[in-house]
C-alpha cells in the first residue's frame, strides 16, 4: 500500500526533515500564548493577576513560619489590642490572639479549601457534562434526573447536616462534602456546549476514523470547549471562596481552633465586636472582597481572550 | 463486482413524548431502499433536501443507527457494530463531509487531523506516519507547511482537500462523499471534483456521490439513483436518467437545471411549466395514496422506475418511440 | 402544555420520596439524641431509655420512616424536643416571617433590576451601562454573607438607620405600628438580598434589549416613526417580560439558601435561623421537616419557572 502512495507523490523519506522544519516555522501561536498576550494588553488584569498569585504565594509561604497552636493560645495581656499596639499590626481579638497571624493562616486554609473544592467539583462537573451531552439518549436522561435531584436539595442545609454527622472532620472531608453539592453549575454549562459540539461533523469524522468514544469526548470535544472550561473554573474559584468561608461563618465549616476567613468574620456576630473592635473581622471581609473581585476579573480577561472577536492583545 | 449491496434499508427516527419519553411515532427518513455500488465506479445519489440521501450515506459509513434492512460489505452485514469492528470497516469505507469547516476539528493541527485514521488503523512508526501525511498533502495539492497549521487558516477549497486527504489516508475502497462541493465557489468546485476523479483513477476508489446538483452528478457519475421522500424513484445509467427520464419527479429535477443558452430561455421555461403542471395534476398516478413512491420495476437491464408495472412499460415504450422519431 | 406540566409533576414524586428517605436517614445518623441532658441534667438513664422507647426511637429505621410518613400525611410533623411544641405550629410561625422577607426581597429585586437592565441596554457602551455593569460584576463576585455583614455594620450599627435584630419591636402597639415595625425590620435584609439578586435579571434584560435593538422588527418600527419610548415599552420590554417572570421561580432556591445567612446575621426569627438553632440542639424532627420543606419549595420554584417558560417558548414544550 505504501508503494501506492510513493508512486503518486514526489515526496520521499529524504525530504522529511526539511519539510517538517519548514512547517514548524509556519506554526500558529498556542492558546496559552494568546491568553498571555491578552494579559499584557490589559494592565488592570495584569495587576489583578499579580495580586492574586502573589498573595496566594505569600500566605502559603508565610503560614509555614507561624506556629498555629501557639498562635491560637489565649493571651490576656493583648486582650482586644488596637492595631499597631504591642507590635501587633492588625491588633488582637478577644483572646488576645494576633489578627494578622490569624489572617495569614486563615487565608491559607480558606484558599486551600477553595482550590481543592474547585479542582474536585470542576473535574467532576466537566466529566459529567461531557458524558451526559455526548451520549444523548438514555444515559443523558438518567444523568439529567440525577442532576434535577441534586438541584432540588437545599445545599447549605444538606452541608450543615452532613458536617454535624461526620464525627472527626477535617479540611479534606469538608472539601469533599462541599464538592458533592457544587458540581451542578459546571456540568450544566458543559453539557449544553457538548450537545452542540457533538452535532458537528468533526465528531462524525472521528467516528469514521475509528476513534473510540472516550477518546472523542476527551481528546476531540474537550479541547474545543477548553476556553469555556478555563473561564468557568476561574469564576467557580472566586465563588468557592465564599462557600467555605460562609459555612465557617455560620459555625459549620472549619473547627473553631482552625482559623479561617469565615470564622474571623464571625467575630462580627457580637454587637460589641462589630462596632468597637472592627479590626477583628473587617480585614478578613475586605480580603475576601479583594480576592473575589480580582479572580473574577482574571476570569473576564480569559473569557475575552477565548473570544477572538473581543481580543485587545496582538494575536494572529 | 459489487462492493456494497444495500437491501431494503430503513432508517426511522423516533419521536419521543408522553410521561416516560416513550417512542410514540416515527419519521421514516429512509424507507426501504436497495441499490448496489460496483467497485471503481462513482454512484450518484440525488434528491432534494430532506429526501434521506444524507441519512443513506451516513448509514453506509456506519454513522447512523439502522432500523432494518442490511448493507453488505464482503458478504457481512455492516449495520451491525461487531461486524464493522471485525472488518476494520472504516479503514475501507471513509467519508467526505459537506461542511469542510465543521468536519475538521478546529483545535487540531492538519498533521493530527490527517493522521487520525492512520493512528487508529495502521499503527505506523512516527517517521512513516509523517511521510504518509506529507505525501497525502502533496497528492491533494497542498504545501508541506500546512502540517502545523489549524483548519481556520485555510480557504474552503483547501479545507475540502484536507478532508479528502484524511478520507484517502488509509487507502479505502469506498468513499461516501456527502455534497462535497456544494459549499464551494463554482471555480473551486471544478478543481476539487477533478482531483477527486484523479484520486479515483490513481487509487481505484469507488465513490457514493451524494448531491442535489444534477450538473455535478452528470460530470461525476456513471450510475445514478434518484431519491424522494425516503424512497428511490428511479435508478439508471447516466444516459437513462438524463436522456430518458420516466418518473415525473426526475423530469422535474431535470427541468430545474438552469438553461444558459439565452435564445432557448422561453422554450425552457415553457417545458419546465409543462412538467410542473403534470407533477401537480398527476400526483395520484405517480405516487401511492400515502404520497410515497411505488416499488421499483425494471424497464431495461439498467433502468428501473418506481411506478406501477403497466404505467412503467407504457411510458418506456412512449420514450423509445419518441427517440426513434428524433 | 398540560401534558408537560403533568409530566413534570410525575417526575417530582419519586424525587420527593427519595429526598424524604435521605433526609430521614441523615437525621437518624446525627450523633446524640434529643433527650440526653436537654430535659434535665440530672435525668437518670432509665428515664431517657423509657422516653426513647415511647417515642419509637428503638424501632428499625424503615418502621420509624413509615410512621413518620403516615404522620406527615396527617399534617403531623412531630414534636419539637427543644421548644416542646408541635413542629407544624412552630414552623408555621417562622415560615410567615421567612416568606414575608422573601416576598419583599423579590419585589425589591424586580423594582431595581427592570429599570437597570433596560437602561443599561438602551445606553449600551456608554457611562450608565459601564456603571451598571461594574455594579452587577461586584455583587456577583462578593459572597452574600460578606455583603450582609458589611450592610448591617454600616446601616445598622454605624449609621443606625435600621434595626439589627428581631422581626418586630417589643413596644409596637396596634396593627399599624405592628405592620410598620415588621416592615422596618425586613427592609435592610431585603434591600441587601435584592442587591445580590438583581445580577441575572439585569444581565438578561440588557442583552435582550441590545439584541432587540438590532432586530428587524424594531428597525421597521423605528423606520415607521414609532417614538423610541414606545419601542422600548411595547416592542422590547413586553417580549422579555415572561422569561424575566420565569426568573422568579428559579430565584426561590437562591432566596431560601440565602435566608439561612440573612436570618443568622439579622437574628431574624424565620425558618433559616430555626434550622441553625435546631442543629445545635439536635432537634431532628424540626431539621427533617425544614429540609423537606426547603426541598419541596425548590421543586415548586423550578416547576413554576418551567411552566412559564414553556408558555413562552414552544420548543421547551416538546423537549
Amino acid at each position: 500500500m505504501a508503494e501506492n502512495f510513493n508512486q503518486h507523490s514526489d515526496i520521499s523519506a529524504a525530504d522529511l526533515t526539511r519539510l517538517s522544519q519548514e512547517a514548524k516555522a509556519e506554526a500558529t501561536p498556542s492558546t496559552a500564548r494568546i491568553i498571555w498576550d491578552e494579559f499584557k494588553a490589559d494592565k488592570p488584569a495584569l495587576v489583578a493577576l499579580v495580586v492574586v498569585v502573589g498573595f496566594i504565594a505569600f500566605v502559603m509561604i508565610a503560614s509555614l513560619f507561624i506556629d498555629t497552636p501557639k498562635m491560637m493560645e489565649t493571651n490576656i495581656m493583648n486582650y482586644f489590642d488596637r492595631p499597631g499596639t504591642n507590635g501587633l499590626w492588625l491588633g488582637a481579638d478577644s483572646g488576645g490572639r494576633s489578627v494578622a497571624q490569624q489572617l495569614i493562616v486563615g487565608s491559607r486554609n480558606s484558599i486551600g479549601i477553595a482550590i481543592g473544592l474547585t479542582v474536585i467539583s470542576s473535574t467532576f462537573g466537566i466529566c459529567w457534562g461531557l458524558i451526559s451531552g455526548y451520549y444523548n439518549g438514555y444515559v443523558d436522561w438518567g444523568m439529567q434526573r440525577v442532576y434535577d435531584f441534586m438541584m432540588m436539595l437545599p445545599m447549605t442545609m444538606m452541608i450543615i447536616v452532613l458536617v454535624t454527622i461526620i464525627p472527626h472532620y477535617n479540611a479534606i472531608t469538608l472539601t469533599l462534602i462541599f464538592s458533592i453539592f457544587y458540581w451542578e453549575g459546571t456540568s450544566r454549562l458543559i453539557r449544553s456546549r457538548t450537545l452542540a459540539e457533538s452535532e458537528k461533523d468533526y465528531v462524525a469524522a472521528s467516528k469514521t476514523s475509528g476513534t473510540s468514544n472516550l477518546k472523542i469526548i476527551f481528546r476531540e470535544i474537550m479541547p474545543n470547549i477548553s476556553s469555556l472550561i478555563i473561564v468557568d473554573t476561574t469564576l467557580s474559584f472566586a465563588e468557592n471562596i465564599g462557600v467555605e468561608t460562609g459555612l465557617s461563618y455560620l459555625g459549620f465549616g472549619l473547627p473553631t481552633q482552625t482559623p479561617s476567613l469565615g470564622t474571623m468574620i464571625a467575630n462580627a456576630n457580637d454587637p460589641n465586636n462589630i462596632t468597637q473592635y472592627w479590626w477583628t473581622w473587617l480585614p478578613a471581609a475586605l480580603e475576601i472582597i479583594i480576592l473575589c473581585l480580582s479572580i473574577s476579573y482574571i476570569g473576564q480577561v480569559i473569557r475575552r481572550a477565548a473570544d477572538s472577536s473581543q481580543r485587545q492583545g496582538a494575536a494572529d | 463486482m459489487n462492493i456494497i449491496e444495500i437491501k431494503n434499508l430503513k432508517v426511522h427516527y423516533p419521536i419521543r413524548s408522553g410521561f416516560w419519553n416513550r417512542i410514540t411515532d416515527e419519521v421514516p427518513a429512509v424507507d426501504g431502499i436497495s441499490f448496489n455500488i460496483r467497485a471503481g465506479e462513482t454512484y450518484g445519489l440525488v434528491g432534494e433536501s430532506g429526501s434521506g440521501k444524507s441519512t443513506t450515506g451516513k448509514s453506509v459509513v456506519g454513522l447512523e443507527k439502522v432500523t432494518s434492512g442490511s448493507i453488505l460489505y464482503k458478504g457481512k452485514d455492516i449495520t451491525k457494530k461487531e461486524n464493522r469492528r471485525r472488518l476494520d470497516y472504516n479503514r475501507d469505507v471513509q467519508m467526505i463531509f459537506q461542511d469542510s469547516l465543521s468536519s475538521l476539528n478546529p483545535r487540531k493541527r492538519i498533521e493530527d487531523i490527517i493522521a487520525e485514521p492512520l493512528r487508529n488503523f495502521e499503527h505506523l512508526s512516527k517517521e512513516d506516519e509523517k511521510l504518509r501525511v506529507l505525501q497525502l498533502l502533496d497528492i491533494v495539492g497542498l504545501d508541506a507547511d500546512a502540517l502545523y497549521k489549524y483548519p481556520h487558516q485555510f480557504s474552503g477549497g483547501q479545507r475540502q482537500r484536507i478532508g479528502v486527504a484524511r478520507a484517502v489516508a488509509t487507502h479505502p475502497k469506498l468513499i461516501v462523499a456527502d455534497e462535497p462541493v456544494s459549499a464551494l465557489d463554482l471555480s473551486v468546485q471544478a478543481q476539487v471534483l477533478n482531483f477527486m476523479k484523479r484520486i479515483q483513477r490513481d487509487f481505484g476508489i469507488s465513490y457514493l456521490f451524494i448531491s442535489h446538483d444534477l450538473g455535478v452528478v452528470r460530470h461525476m457519475c456513471q450510475n445514478i439513483a434518484i431519491m424522494n421522500r425516503g424512497r428511490l424513484v428511479e435508478i439508471g445509467t447516466r444516459d437513462d436518467i438524463y436522456n430518458h427520464p420516466l418518473h415525473i419527479y426526475t423530469k422535474r429535477l431535470l427541468a430545474a437545471i438552469p438553461e444558459t443558452n439565452v435564445d432557448q430561455r422561453a422554450a425552457h421555461r415553457a417545458s419546465r411549466l409543462a412538467v410542473e403542471q403534470v407533477y401537480q395534476d398527476e400526483q395520484a398516478t405517480y405516487y401511492d395514496h400515502d404520497g410515497k413512491a411505488f416499488p421499483l420495476v425494471a424497464v431495461s437491464p439498467t433502468h428501473s422506475v418506481a411506478l406501477p408495472e403497466k404505467l412503467a412499460q407504457q411510458l418506456a415504450q412512449a420514450e423509445t418511440k419518441r427517440e426513434a422519431q428524433a | 402544555m398540560w401534558k408537560t406540566i403533568l409530566r413534570r409533576i410525575l417526575i417530582m414524586i419519586p424525587e420527593v420520596i427519595i429526598l424524604s428517605i435521605l433526609v430521614f436517614l441523615l437525621a437518624k445518623a446525627m450523633p446524640g439524641d434529643p433527650f440526653t441532658g436537654s430535659i434535665n441534667p440530672k435525668a437518670d438513664p432509665a428515664q431517657i431509655h423509657h422516653l426513647m422507647k415511647i417515642n419509637g426511637l428503638y424501632d428499625p429505621w424503615y418502621q420509624q420512616y413509615w410512621n413518620w410518613v403516615v404522620h406527615l400525611f396527617h399534617g403531623n410533623l412531630g414534636q419539637s424536643y427543644q421548644y416542646q411544641e408541635p413542629v407544624t405550629r412552630l414552623i408555621a410561625g417562622r415560615a410567615t416571617n421567612t416568606l414575608w422577607l422573601a416576598l419583599v426581597t423579590m419585589v425589591l429585586t424586580y423594582a431595581m433590576a427592570l429599570p437597570m437592565g433596560v437602561f443599561a441596554g438602551r445606553h449600551e457602551g456608554k457611562l450608565p451601562d459601564t456603571v451598571i455593569r461594574v455594579y452587577t460584576y461586584v455583587t456577583y463576585c462578593i459572597p452574600f454573607f460578606v455583603i450582609l455583614v458589611l450592610g448591617i455594620w454600616v446601616f445598622g450599627y454605624v449609621l443606625g438607620w435600621f434595626p439589627t435584630t428581631g422581626s418586630i419591636a417589643t413596644d409596637a402597639n396596634g396593627w399599624l405600628q405592628t405592620i410598620g415595625s415588621r416592615f422596618y425590620h425586613i427592609l435592610l435584609p431585603a434591600i441587601l438580598g435584592a442587591l445580590f439578586g438583581t445580577v441575572n435579571i439585569v444581565q438578561y434584560l440588557r442583552s435582550e434589549v441590545i439584541d432587540a435593538k438590532h432586530s428587524d422588527y424594531v428597525r421597521t418600527a423605528r423606520a415607521k416613526g414609532v417614538p423610541s419610548k414606545d419601542i422600548y415599552r411595547h416592542h422590547i420590554f413586553r417580549n422579555s417580560l415572561l422569561p424575566i417572570a420565569a426568573f422568579a421561580g428559579y430565584s426561590i432556591t437562591g432566596l431560601l439558601n440565602g435566608s439561612i445567612f440573612t436570618e443568622t446575621v439579622f437574628s431574624y426569627p424565620g425558618m433559616g435561623l430555626l434550622f441553625i438553632n435546631s442543629i445545635s440542639y439536635r432537634d431532628y424532627t424540626v431539621i427533617t421537616a425544614l429540609v423537606l420543606i426547603y426541598g419541596i419549595l425548590n421543586l415548586l420554584g423550578t416547576l413554576l419557572s418551567d411552566i412559564i417558560l414553556s408558555v413562552v417558548d414552544p420548543r421547551i414544550r416538546i423537549e
